[in-house]
Protein backbone atom coordinates (compact mmCIF):
# COMPACT_ATOMS: atom_id res chain seq x y z
CA UNK A 1 0.00 0.00 0.00
CA UNK A 2 2.60 2.84 1.43
CA UNK A 3 4.56 1.42 -1.37
CA UNK A 4 2.17 1.73 -4.19
CA UNK A 5 1.99 5.26 -2.79
CA UNK A 6 5.61 5.99 -3.13
CA UNK A 7 5.43 4.91 -6.59
CA UNK A 8 2.73 6.68 -7.47
CA UNK A 9 4.25 10.01 -6.11
CA UNK A 10 7.22 9.84 -8.20
CA UNK A 11 5.79 8.51 -11.51
CA UNK A 12 3.42 11.55 -11.36
CA UNK A 13 6.48 13.60 -10.61
CA UNK A 14 8.31 11.87 -12.96
CA UNK A 15 5.61 12.00 -15.46
CA UNK A 16 5.15 16.09 -14.86
CA UNK A 17 8.22 16.72 -15.17
CA UNK A 18 8.50 15.36 -18.76
CA UNK A 19 5.38 17.09 -19.45
CA UNK A 20 7.18 20.43 -18.83
CA UNK A 21 10.00 19.37 -20.49
CA UNK A 22 7.48 18.43 -24.30
CA UNK A 23 5.56 21.59 -23.06
CA UNK A 24 8.41 24.15 -23.43
CA UNK A 25 9.37 22.42 -26.65
CA UNK A 26 6.37 23.33 -27.96
CA UNK A 27 4.73 19.59 -28.59
CA UNK A 28 1.73 19.29 -26.45
CA UNK A 29 0.69 22.86 -25.80
CA UNK A 30 -0.94 23.24 -28.95
CA UNK A 31 -4.71 23.86 -29.22
CA UNK A 32 -7.71 21.33 -29.85
CA UNK A 33 -8.44 23.18 -32.75
CA UNK A 34 -5.11 22.18 -34.23
CA UNK A 35 -5.13 18.98 -32.33
CA UNK A 36 -8.87 18.77 -34.41
CA UNK A 37 -7.35 19.03 -37.73
CA UNK A 38 -4.22 16.78 -36.95
CA UNK A 39 -5.43 13.35 -38.27
CA UNK A 40 -2.13 11.75 -38.36
CA UNK A 41 -1.54 11.69 -34.78
CA UNK A 42 -4.88 12.67 -33.07
CA UNK A 43 -4.62 11.20 -29.59
CA UNK A 44 -1.92 13.49 -28.24
CA UNK A 45 -4.00 15.69 -26.64
CA UNK A 46 -3.19 19.19 -25.15
CA UNK A 47 -3.52 20.17 -21.95
CA UNK A 48 -5.79 22.91 -22.70
CA UNK A 49 -8.15 20.53 -23.93
CA UNK A 50 -11.65 21.05 -20.98
CA UNK A 51 -12.21 17.76 -19.07
CA UNK A 52 -15.60 16.84 -20.02
CA UNK A 53 -18.03 14.76 -18.34
CA UNK A 54 -20.13 15.70 -14.91
CA UNK A 55 -18.02 13.07 -12.78
CA UNK A 56 -14.97 14.41 -10.66
CA UNK A 57 -12.01 12.29 -12.01
CA UNK A 58 -8.75 12.33 -10.35
CA UNK A 59 -6.24 13.81 -13.22
CA UNK A 60 -3.04 14.85 -11.94
CA UNK A 61 -2.09 16.12 -14.98
CA UNK A 62 -5.08 17.45 -17.04
CA UNK A 63 -4.51 15.39 -20.04
CA UNK A 64 -7.25 13.99 -21.81
CA UNK A 65 -8.07 11.42 -24.55
CA UNK A 66 -8.92 12.62 -28.00
CA UNK A 67 -12.85 13.32 -26.52
CA UNK A 68 -11.77 15.35 -24.04
CA UNK A 69 -11.66 12.58 -21.44
CA UNK A 70 -9.65 13.10 -18.38
CA UNK A 71 -6.88 9.93 -17.90
CA UNK A 72 -7.63 7.43 -15.58
CA UNK A 73 -5.80 7.86 -12.48
CA UNK A 74 -2.49 6.27 -12.25
CA UNK A 75 -3.42 4.52 -8.90
CA UNK A 76 -6.47 2.84 -10.56
CA UNK A 77 -4.53 1.79 -13.66
CA UNK A 78 -2.06 0.01 -11.83
CA UNK A 79 -4.51 -1.83 -9.70
CA UNK A 80 -7.31 -2.83 -11.45
CA UNK A 81 -6.53 -5.55 -13.71
CA UNK A 82 -7.99 -8.54 -15.73
CA UNK A 83 -4.78 -10.44 -16.05
CA UNK A 84 -6.02 -13.92 -15.85
CA UNK A 85 -2.65 -15.97 -15.90
CA UNK A 86 -2.00 -14.64 -12.33
CA UNK A 87 -5.90 -14.52 -11.41
CA UNK A 88 -9.43 -13.78 -12.37
CA UNK A 89 -9.75 -11.18 -9.31
CA UNK A 90 -8.94 -7.94 -10.71
CA UNK A 91 -7.47 -6.34 -7.45
CA UNK A 92 -5.28 -9.46 -6.69
CA UNK A 93 -3.42 -8.77 -9.44
CA UNK A 94 -1.01 -6.30 -8.40
CA UNK A 95 0.20 -8.68 -5.33
CA UNK A 96 0.41 -12.05 -7.31
CA UNK A 97 2.34 -10.40 -10.40
CA UNK A 98 4.88 -8.54 -8.39
CA UNK A 99 7.86 -11.22 -8.95
CA UNK A 100 7.22 -11.62 -12.35
CA UNK A 101 10.41 -11.26 -14.42
CA UNK A 102 10.45 -9.95 -17.82
CA UNK A 103 13.72 -9.57 -18.28
CA UNK A 104 15.19 -11.14 -20.78
CA UNK A 105 12.78 -11.40 -23.66
CA UNK A 106 12.40 -12.10 -26.64
CA UNK A 107 9.55 -12.16 -29.18
CA UNK A 108 9.61 -14.90 -31.90
CA UNK A 109 8.82 -13.60 -34.84
CA UNK A 110 7.29 -16.62 -36.91
CA UNK A 111 5.03 -17.96 -39.80
CA UNK A 112 4.60 -16.41 -43.50
CA UNK A 113 7.46 -13.51 -43.30
CA UNK A 114 10.36 -13.10 -45.02
CA UNK A 115 12.26 -12.14 -41.86
CA UNK A 116 11.78 -14.69 -39.32
CA UNK A 117 13.60 -15.37 -35.64
CA UNK A 118 13.60 -14.04 -31.92
CA UNK A 119 13.92 -10.21 -31.64
CA UNK A 120 15.11 -9.44 -28.24
CA UNK A 121 13.38 -6.43 -26.30
CA UNK A 122 16.79 -4.48 -26.23
CA UNK A 123 16.50 -4.67 -30.13
CA UNK A 124 12.88 -3.93 -29.66
CA UNK A 125 13.98 -0.76 -27.76
CA UNK A 126 16.72 0.09 -30.32
CA UNK A 127 14.71 -0.19 -33.37
CA UNK A 128 11.65 1.51 -32.45
CA UNK A 129 10.93 4.76 -31.05
CA UNK A 130 8.43 4.99 -29.10
CA UNK A 131 5.37 7.78 -28.52
CA UNK A 132 2.41 8.31 -26.44
CA UNK A 133 -1.01 7.38 -27.37
CA UNK A 134 -3.92 8.30 -24.53
CA UNK A 135 -6.48 5.97 -25.65
CA UNK A 136 -9.84 4.38 -24.16
CA UNK A 137 -9.77 0.73 -22.73
CA UNK A 138 -13.20 -0.64 -22.68
CA UNK A 139 -13.15 -4.00 -21.47
CA UNK A 140 -16.29 -6.33 -22.24
CA UNK A 141 -17.17 -6.47 -18.39
CA UNK A 142 -18.38 -3.54 -18.63
CA UNK A 143 -15.69 -0.82 -17.17
CA UNK A 144 -13.50 1.37 -18.99
CA UNK A 145 -10.20 3.44 -18.70
CA UNK A 146 -8.74 6.45 -20.16
CA UNK A 147 -5.02 5.21 -20.03
CA UNK A 148 -1.97 6.91 -21.67
CA UNK A 149 0.26 4.28 -23.42
CA UNK A 150 3.85 4.48 -24.93
CA UNK A 151 4.46 2.30 -27.83
CA UNK A 152 4.99 2.42 -31.35
CA UNK A 153 2.66 1.01 -34.22
CA UNK A 154 2.33 -2.46 -34.91
CA UNK A 155 2.79 -1.72 -38.25
CA UNK A 156 6.46 -0.74 -38.07
CA UNK A 157 7.04 -3.85 -36.94
CA UNK A 158 5.32 -5.77 -39.84
CA UNK A 159 7.08 -3.52 -42.52
CA UNK A 160 10.47 -5.04 -41.07
CA UNK A 161 9.73 -8.80 -40.67
CA UNK A 162 7.82 -8.51 -44.30
CA UNK A 163 4.58 -10.25 -43.97
CA UNK A 164 4.23 -12.79 -47.79
CA UNK A 165 1.64 -12.55 -49.70
CA UNK A 166 -0.60 -14.98 -48.67
CA UNK A 167 -0.65 -13.64 -44.47
CA UNK A 168 -4.16 -13.03 -43.68
CA UNK A 169 -3.83 -12.95 -40.02
CA UNK A 170 -1.10 -12.02 -37.42
CA UNK A 171 -1.46 -14.13 -34.68
CA UNK A 172 -0.37 -13.66 -30.86
CA UNK A 173 0.61 -15.62 -28.17
CA UNK A 174 1.15 -15.10 -24.64
CA UNK A 175 4.16 -16.18 -22.46
CA UNK A 176 3.35 -19.65 -20.63
CA UNK A 177 5.19 -20.44 -17.99
CA UNK A 178 3.04 -22.06 -14.96
CA UNK A 179 5.33 -21.84 -12.47
CA UNK A 180 5.63 -18.24 -12.13
CA UNK A 181 1.52 -17.58 -13.64
CA UNK A 182 -0.49 -18.92 -11.06
CA UNK A 183 -3.42 -18.44 -12.68
CA UNK A 184 -2.57 -20.87 -15.74
CA UNK A 185 -3.37 -23.87 -12.70
CA UNK A 186 -6.91 -22.71 -13.34
CA UNK A 187 -7.30 -25.84 -16.66
CA UNK A 188 -10.78 -24.35 -18.02
CA UNK A 189 -8.96 -22.37 -20.05
CA UNK A 190 -6.41 -23.44 -23.24
CA UNK A 191 -3.44 -21.58 -21.95
CA UNK A 192 -1.40 -19.71 -23.28
CA UNK A 193 -3.38 -16.82 -24.00
CA UNK A 194 -3.71 -16.27 -27.92
CA UNK A 195 -5.35 -13.66 -29.73
CA UNK A 196 -5.59 -12.47 -33.18
CA UNK A 197 -5.90 -9.43 -35.61
CA UNK A 198 -6.41 -9.39 -39.45
CA UNK A 199 -4.30 -7.92 -41.50
CA UNK A 200 -5.84 -4.74 -42.47
CA UNK A 201 -6.65 -4.31 -38.34
CA UNK A 202 -2.78 -5.19 -37.79
CA UNK A 203 -1.28 -2.00 -40.04
CA UNK A 204 -4.06 0.37 -39.11
CA UNK A 205 -2.22 3.17 -37.25
CA UNK A 206 -4.30 2.44 -33.94
CA UNK A 207 -3.06 -0.67 -33.61
CA UNK A 208 0.08 -0.35 -30.75
CA UNK A 209 2.79 -2.54 -29.58
CA UNK A 210 2.99 -0.78 -25.84
CA UNK A 211 5.81 -0.89 -23.53
CA UNK A 212 5.28 1.51 -20.90
CA UNK A 213 2.18 2.83 -19.25
CA UNK A 214 1.81 6.55 -17.19
CA UNK A 215 5.51 7.45 -18.74
CA UNK A 216 7.39 4.57 -17.43
CA UNK A 217 7.64 0.51 -18.38
CA UNK A 218 4.93 -1.34 -18.13
CA UNK A 219 4.47 -2.93 -14.75
CA UNK A 220 4.14 -6.56 -14.17
CA UNK A 221 0.53 -6.30 -14.09
CA UNK A 222 0.04 -4.43 -17.04
CA UNK A 223 1.63 -7.22 -19.77
CA UNK A 224 5.27 -6.20 -19.61
CA UNK A 225 7.72 -5.98 -21.67
CA UNK A 226 5.49 -5.50 -24.23
CA UNK A 227 1.72 -5.98 -25.92
CA UNK A 228 -0.84 -4.78 -27.95
CA UNK A 229 -3.16 -2.08 -27.65
CA UNK A 230 -5.84 -2.13 -30.19
CA UNK A 231 -8.17 0.60 -28.35
CA UNK A 232 -11.31 0.37 -30.75
CA UNK A 233 -12.00 -3.61 -29.56
CA UNK A 234 -12.92 -4.62 -26.39
CA UNK A 235 -9.60 -5.10 -23.65
CA UNK A 236 -9.40 -8.87 -23.95
CA UNK A 237 -7.90 -8.19 -27.66
CA UNK A 238 -5.26 -6.38 -26.03
CA UNK A 239 -2.96 -9.41 -25.44
CA UNK A 240 -0.16 -9.14 -22.62
CA UNK A 241 3.50 -10.07 -22.33
CA UNK A 242 3.93 -11.73 -26.26
CA UNK A 243 6.25 -14.02 -26.40
CA UNK A 244 5.31 -14.72 -30.05
CA UNK A 245 3.82 -13.46 -33.27
CA UNK A 246 2.90 -15.42 -36.20
CA UNK A 247 1.40 -14.05 -39.40
CA UNK A 248 -0.84 -17.31 -40.79
CA UNK A 249 -3.62 -17.94 -43.28
CA UNK A 250 -6.35 -18.43 -41.26
CA UNK A 251 -8.42 -16.75 -38.55
CA UNK A 252 -6.57 -17.42 -35.29
CA UNK A 253 -8.66 -18.83 -32.68
CA UNK A 254 -7.89 -17.31 -29.46
CA UNK A 255 -8.56 -18.16 -25.78
CA UNK A 256 -11.83 -16.55 -25.50
CA UNK A 257 -13.34 -18.23 -28.51
CA UNK A 258 -12.29 -21.54 -27.81
CA UNK A 259 -13.36 -21.25 -23.91
CA UNK A 260 -16.88 -19.31 -24.84
CA UNK A 261 -17.40 -19.21 -28.74
CA UNK A 262 -20.77 -18.07 -27.89
CA UNK A 263 -20.06 -15.24 -26.13
CA UNK A 264 -16.30 -14.11 -27.43
CA UNK A 265 -16.09 -14.06 -31.45
CA UNK A 266 -12.66 -13.66 -33.35
CA UNK A 267 -13.82 -9.41 -33.73
CA UNK A 268 -14.68 -8.28 -30.34
CA UNK A 269 -15.15 -4.80 -31.56
CA UNK A 270 -16.64 -2.09 -29.26
CA UNK A 271 -20.51 -2.03 -29.78
CA UNK A 272 -23.13 -1.09 -27.44
CA UNK A 273 -25.45 -2.89 -30.08
CA UNK A 274 -24.59 -6.30 -29.95
CA UNK A 275 -24.87 -7.39 -26.05
CA UNK A 276 -22.96 -9.76 -24.92
CA UNK A 277 -24.89 -12.92 -24.47
CA UNK A 278 -25.61 -12.70 -20.59
CA UNK A 279 -25.39 -8.88 -20.30
CA UNK A 280 -25.65 -5.34 -22.32
CA UNK A 281 -22.98 -3.56 -24.04
CA UNK A 282 -25.36 -0.64 -24.04
CA UNK A 283 -23.54 1.47 -21.16
CA UNK A 284 -20.16 1.17 -19.54
CA UNK A 285 -18.59 2.96 -15.77
CA UNK A 286 -15.61 4.88 -16.27
CA UNK A 287 -13.52 3.78 -13.21
CA UNK A 288 -13.14 6.89 -11.38
CA UNK A 289 -16.84 8.07 -12.04
CA UNK A 290 -20.58 7.37 -10.49
CA UNK A 291 -22.96 7.67 -12.97
CA UNK A 292 -22.65 5.06 -16.32
CA UNK A 293 -22.04 6.58 -19.76
CA UNK A 294 -23.08 4.72 -23.11
CA UNK A 295 -20.52 3.07 -24.58
CA UNK A 296 -19.63 4.28 -28.38
CA UNK A 297 -19.65 2.04 -31.53
CA UNK A 298 -15.80 1.28 -32.06
CA UNK A 299 -15.44 3.23 -28.39
CA UNK A 300 -15.05 6.02 -30.17
CA UNK A 301 -12.67 5.73 -32.51
CA UNK A 302 -15.49 5.40 -35.65
CA UNK A 303 -14.38 7.92 -37.66
CA UNK A 304 -10.66 6.31 -37.79
CA UNK A 305 -12.03 2.13 -37.95
CA UNK A 306 -15.44 2.06 -39.84
CA UNK A 307 -14.27 1.25 -43.12
CA UNK A 308 -12.14 -1.36 -42.11
CA UNK A 309 -16.07 -3.43 -41.72
CA UNK A 310 -17.45 -1.38 -44.21
CA UNK A 311 -19.29 -5.14 -46.10
CA UNK A 312 -19.48 -6.74 -42.71
CA UNK A 313 -22.53 -7.69 -40.49
CA UNK A 314 -21.45 -6.60 -37.21
CA UNK A 315 -24.11 -8.63 -35.02
CA UNK A 316 -22.76 -11.69 -36.97
CA UNK A 317 -19.08 -11.44 -36.74
CA UNK A 318 -19.30 -10.26 -32.85
CA UNK B 1 -20.71 -43.22 13.78
CA UNK B 2 -20.37 -44.63 17.55
CA UNK B 3 -17.66 -41.77 17.91
CA UNK B 4 -20.11 -38.87 16.74
CA UNK B 5 -22.86 -40.73 18.68
CA UNK B 6 -20.99 -40.86 21.96
CA UNK B 7 -19.88 -36.98 21.48
CA UNK B 8 -23.26 -35.99 20.98
CA UNK B 9 -24.60 -37.26 23.68
CA UNK B 10 -21.75 -36.63 25.99
CA UNK B 11 -22.25 -34.63 29.32
CA UNK B 12 -19.63 -31.70 28.22
CA UNK B 13 -21.67 -31.37 25.31
CA UNK B 14 -24.63 -30.82 26.93
CA UNK B 15 -23.25 -28.56 29.41
CA UNK B 16 -22.18 -26.69 26.45
CA UNK B 17 -25.97 -26.37 24.51
CA UNK B 18 -27.68 -24.80 27.89
CA UNK B 19 -25.14 -21.36 27.40
CA UNK B 20 -25.11 -21.75 23.44
CA UNK B 21 -28.22 -21.55 22.96
CA UNK B 22 -29.41 -18.33 25.04
CA UNK B 23 -26.68 -16.37 22.97
CA UNK B 24 -27.58 -18.35 19.80
CA UNK B 25 -30.00 -15.98 18.57
CA UNK B 26 -27.46 -12.40 19.71
CA UNK B 27 -24.75 -14.47 17.72
CA UNK B 28 -26.75 -14.42 14.60
CA UNK B 29 -27.90 -10.93 14.77
CA UNK B 30 -24.50 -9.43 15.72
CA UNK B 31 -22.62 -11.60 13.10
CA UNK B 32 -24.97 -10.95 10.44
CA UNK B 33 -24.05 -6.99 10.94
CA UNK B 34 -20.80 -7.70 10.66
CA UNK B 35 -20.54 -7.06 6.74
CA UNK B 36 -23.13 -4.02 6.32
CA UNK B 37 -20.51 -2.42 9.58
CA UNK B 38 -17.17 -3.38 7.72
CA UNK B 39 -18.62 -2.47 4.27
CA UNK B 40 -19.29 1.34 6.00
CA UNK B 41 -16.05 1.39 7.69
CA UNK B 42 -14.61 0.04 4.32
CA UNK B 43 -16.62 3.15 2.76
CA UNK B 44 -15.71 6.07 5.08
CA UNK B 45 -11.81 4.82 4.64
CA UNK B 46 -12.43 4.87 0.92
CA UNK B 47 -11.09 1.40 0.92
CA UNK B 48 -13.60 -0.07 -1.84
CA UNK B 49 -10.88 -0.46 -4.48
CA UNK B 50 -11.14 1.21 -8.24
CA UNK B 51 -14.73 0.38 -8.84
CA UNK B 52 -16.48 0.73 -5.47
CA UNK B 53 -20.01 0.23 -6.81
CA UNK B 54 -19.33 -2.99 -8.35
CA UNK B 55 -17.40 -3.97 -4.90
CA UNK B 56 -20.52 -3.06 -2.64
CA UNK B 57 -22.67 -4.86 -5.20
CA UNK B 58 -20.40 -8.15 -4.86
CA UNK B 59 -19.96 -7.57 -1.36
CA UNK B 60 -24.08 -7.79 -0.43
CA UNK B 61 -24.59 -10.74 -2.76
CA UNK B 62 -22.11 -12.69 -1.21
CA UNK B 63 -23.06 -11.86 1.99
CA UNK B 64 -26.70 -12.48 1.17
CA UNK B 65 -26.20 -15.55 -0.49
CA UNK B 66 -24.09 -16.84 2.39
CA UNK B 67 -26.58 -16.17 4.89
CA UNK B 68 -28.96 -17.93 3.05
CA UNK B 69 -26.98 -21.03 2.94
CA UNK B 70 -26.83 -20.90 6.66
CA UNK B 71 -30.20 -20.73 6.97
CA UNK B 72 -30.69 -23.38 5.01
CA UNK B 73 -27.83 -25.43 6.70
CA UNK B 74 -30.21 -25.04 10.13
CA UNK B 75 -32.11 -28.22 9.24
CA UNK B 76 -29.28 -30.77 8.78
CA UNK B 77 -27.55 -29.13 11.72
CA UNK B 78 -30.23 -29.55 13.98
CA UNK B 79 -30.57 -33.04 12.64
CA UNK B 80 -27.04 -34.09 13.08
CA UNK B 81 -26.44 -32.06 16.50
CA UNK B 82 -29.75 -33.26 18.02
CA UNK B 83 -30.14 -30.01 18.88
CA UNK B 84 -33.84 -28.27 18.27
CA UNK B 85 -33.11 -24.47 19.57
CA UNK B 86 -31.59 -24.11 16.17
CA UNK B 87 -34.89 -24.03 14.56
CA UNK B 88 -35.36 -20.37 15.95
CA UNK B 89 -32.35 -18.96 13.86
CA UNK B 90 -33.60 -19.57 10.38
CA UNK B 91 -36.10 -16.69 10.56
CA UNK B 92 -33.44 -14.19 11.76
CA UNK B 93 -30.93 -15.85 8.91
CA UNK B 94 -33.53 -15.65 6.27
CA UNK B 95 -34.17 -12.49 7.67
CA UNK B 96 -30.77 -11.00 7.08
CA UNK B 97 -30.23 -12.76 4.06
CA UNK B 98 -33.26 -11.25 2.57
CA UNK B 99 -32.05 -7.79 4.15
CA UNK B 100 -28.81 -7.97 2.02
CA UNK B 101 -30.14 -8.87 -1.32
CA UNK B 102 -32.43 -5.79 -0.11
CA UNK B 103 -29.32 -3.58 -0.07
CA UNK B 104 -27.55 -5.30 -3.23
CA UNK B 105 -31.03 -4.91 -5.72
CA UNK B 106 -30.56 -1.24 -4.37
CA UNK B 107 -27.41 -0.54 -5.23
CA UNK B 108 -27.88 -2.25 -8.54
CA UNK B 109 -31.26 0.42 -9.26
CA UNK B 110 -29.92 3.40 -7.58
CA UNK B 111 -26.05 3.23 -7.51
CA UNK B 112 -25.09 1.56 -10.34
CA UNK B 113 -27.59 2.32 -13.09
CA UNK B 114 -29.39 5.50 -11.42
CA UNK B 115 -32.73 5.23 -11.92
CA UNK B 116 -31.70 5.05 -15.51
CA UNK B 117 -35.40 2.75 -16.02
CA UNK B 118 -34.88 2.10 -20.08
CA UNK B 119 -31.45 0.98 -19.33
CA UNK B 120 -32.31 -1.07 -16.74
CA UNK B 121 -35.07 -2.23 -18.44
CA UNK B 122 -33.23 -3.18 -21.39
CA UNK B 123 -30.18 -4.50 -19.39
CA UNK B 124 -32.83 -6.63 -17.24
CA UNK B 125 -34.61 -8.29 -20.49
CA UNK B 126 -31.99 -9.41 -22.06
CA UNK B 127 -29.49 -10.65 -18.93
CA UNK B 128 -30.69 -13.97 -17.98
CA UNK B 129 -28.63 -13.61 -14.72
CA UNK B 130 -30.47 -10.23 -13.77
CA UNK B 131 -33.77 -11.78 -14.54
CA UNK B 132 -32.70 -14.82 -11.67
CA UNK B 133 -31.16 -11.93 -9.16
CA UNK B 134 -34.86 -10.22 -9.56
CA UNK B 135 -36.46 -13.44 -9.13
CA UNK B 136 -34.84 -14.51 -6.05
CA UNK B 137 -35.10 -11.31 -4.61
CA UNK B 138 -39.27 -11.32 -4.67
CA UNK B 139 -38.64 -14.74 -3.77
CA UNK B 140 -37.27 -13.63 -0.52
CA UNK B 141 -39.41 -10.14 -0.20
CA UNK B 142 -42.44 -12.57 0.35
CA UNK B 143 -41.13 -14.92 2.58
CA UNK B 144 -39.35 -12.27 4.50
CA UNK B 145 -42.90 -11.02 5.16
CA UNK B 146 -44.66 -14.12 5.44
CA UNK B 147 -42.31 -15.21 8.01
CA UNK B 148 -43.87 -12.51 10.44
CA UNK B 149 -46.41 -14.72 13.06
CA UNK B 150 -49.47 -12.84 11.65
CA UNK B 151 -48.56 -14.48 8.41
CA UNK B 152 -48.00 -17.66 9.68
CA UNK B 153 -51.36 -18.43 11.58
CA UNK B 154 -53.18 -16.83 9.08
CA UNK B 155 -51.86 -19.30 6.54
CA UNK B 156 -51.88 -22.51 8.35
CA UNK B 157 -50.84 -25.24 7.46
CA UNK B 158 -49.70 -24.39 3.73
CA UNK B 159 -47.11 -21.99 5.46
CA UNK B 160 -44.59 -25.01 5.47
CA UNK B 161 -44.74 -26.04 1.74
CA UNK B 162 -44.81 -21.87 1.29
CA UNK B 163 -41.65 -21.54 2.88
CA UNK B 164 -40.03 -24.62 0.92
CA UNK B 165 -39.62 -21.87 -1.75
CA UNK B 166 -36.66 -20.94 -0.43
CA UNK B 167 -35.04 -24.23 -1.75
CA UNK B 168 -35.91 -22.63 -5.26
CA UNK B 169 -34.11 -19.71 -4.06
CA UNK B 170 -30.75 -21.25 -3.32
CA UNK B 171 -31.09 -22.41 -6.96
CA UNK B 172 -31.92 -19.74 -8.27
CA UNK B 173 -28.96 -17.45 -6.48
CA UNK B 174 -26.63 -19.91 -6.96
CA UNK B 175 -27.48 -19.76 -11.20
CA UNK B 176 -27.37 -15.54 -10.77
CA UNK B 177 -24.07 -16.29 -9.12
CA UNK B 178 -22.72 -18.73 -11.84
CA UNK B 179 -24.15 -16.73 -15.50
CA UNK B 180 -23.24 -12.95 -13.71
CA UNK B 181 -19.04 -14.06 -14.33
CA UNK B 182 -16.83 -15.10 -17.24
CA UNK B 183 -16.84 -18.94 -17.34
CA UNK B 184 -13.79 -19.98 -16.28
CA UNK B 185 -14.01 -17.94 -13.25
CA UNK B 186 -14.51 -20.41 -10.03
CA UNK B 187 -15.64 -17.70 -7.59
CA UNK B 188 -19.41 -18.72 -8.04
CA UNK B 189 -18.43 -22.93 -7.25
CA UNK B 190 -18.38 -23.22 -3.57
CA UNK B 191 -21.37 -21.29 -2.89
CA UNK B 192 -23.56 -23.47 -6.07
CA UNK B 193 -21.94 -26.66 -4.15
CA UNK B 194 -22.67 -26.04 -0.96
CA UNK B 195 -26.28 -25.23 -1.39
CA UNK B 196 -26.64 -28.33 -3.82
CA UNK B 197 -25.15 -30.09 -1.02
CA UNK B 198 -27.94 -29.08 1.73
CA UNK B 199 -30.91 -29.26 -0.76
CA UNK B 200 -29.60 -33.10 -1.37
CA UNK B 201 -29.51 -33.44 2.09
CA UNK B 202 -33.49 -32.66 1.44
CA UNK B 203 -34.49 -35.54 -0.35
CA UNK B 204 -36.54 -38.00 1.28
CA UNK B 205 -34.13 -40.99 0.98
CA UNK B 206 -31.04 -39.29 1.85
CA UNK B 207 -33.31 -38.15 5.05
CA UNK B 208 -34.22 -41.58 5.31
CA UNK B 209 -30.39 -42.45 5.39
CA UNK B 210 -29.21 -40.19 8.07
CA UNK B 211 -32.19 -40.86 10.33
CA UNK B 212 -31.00 -44.16 10.55
CA UNK B 213 -27.26 -44.01 10.59
CA UNK B 214 -27.06 -41.35 13.25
Amino acid sequence: MSENMRDEITTHKRYATRKEFLKTLGVVGVSAAVLAACQDKPFIAGEDLPASGTAPVPSSMGLTDDLGDPLTSYDNVISYNNFYEFTTDKEGVVKLSRDFQSSPWAVEIGGLVENPGPISMEEIRERYTTEERIYRMRCVEGWSMVIPWQGFPLARLLEDIKPKPEAKYVRFESIYDPKSLPGQANKYFPWPYIEGLRLDEAYHDLSLLATGIYGEDLLPQNGPPIRLVVPWKYGFKSIKSIVKIDLVEEMPVSLWMESAPNEYGFYANVNPGVDHPRWSQATERRIGELSRRPSLLFNGYENEVKDLYADMDLVKNF
Amino acid sequence: MQIWTSLRTSKSWKDLKKPLGTILHPLVHIGSAVPLLVGLWDFWQRNLGANPILEITHRTGKTAILLLILSLAISPLRLLLKWNQLNKLRRPLGLWAAFYAGIHFSIYVILDYGFQWNALLANSLTNKFILLGFTTGVLLLILSITSLTYFQKKIGKNWKKLHRFVYAAGILAALHFILAVKPGVLRPWPYALVIALLLLFRLPPVQAWVKKTI
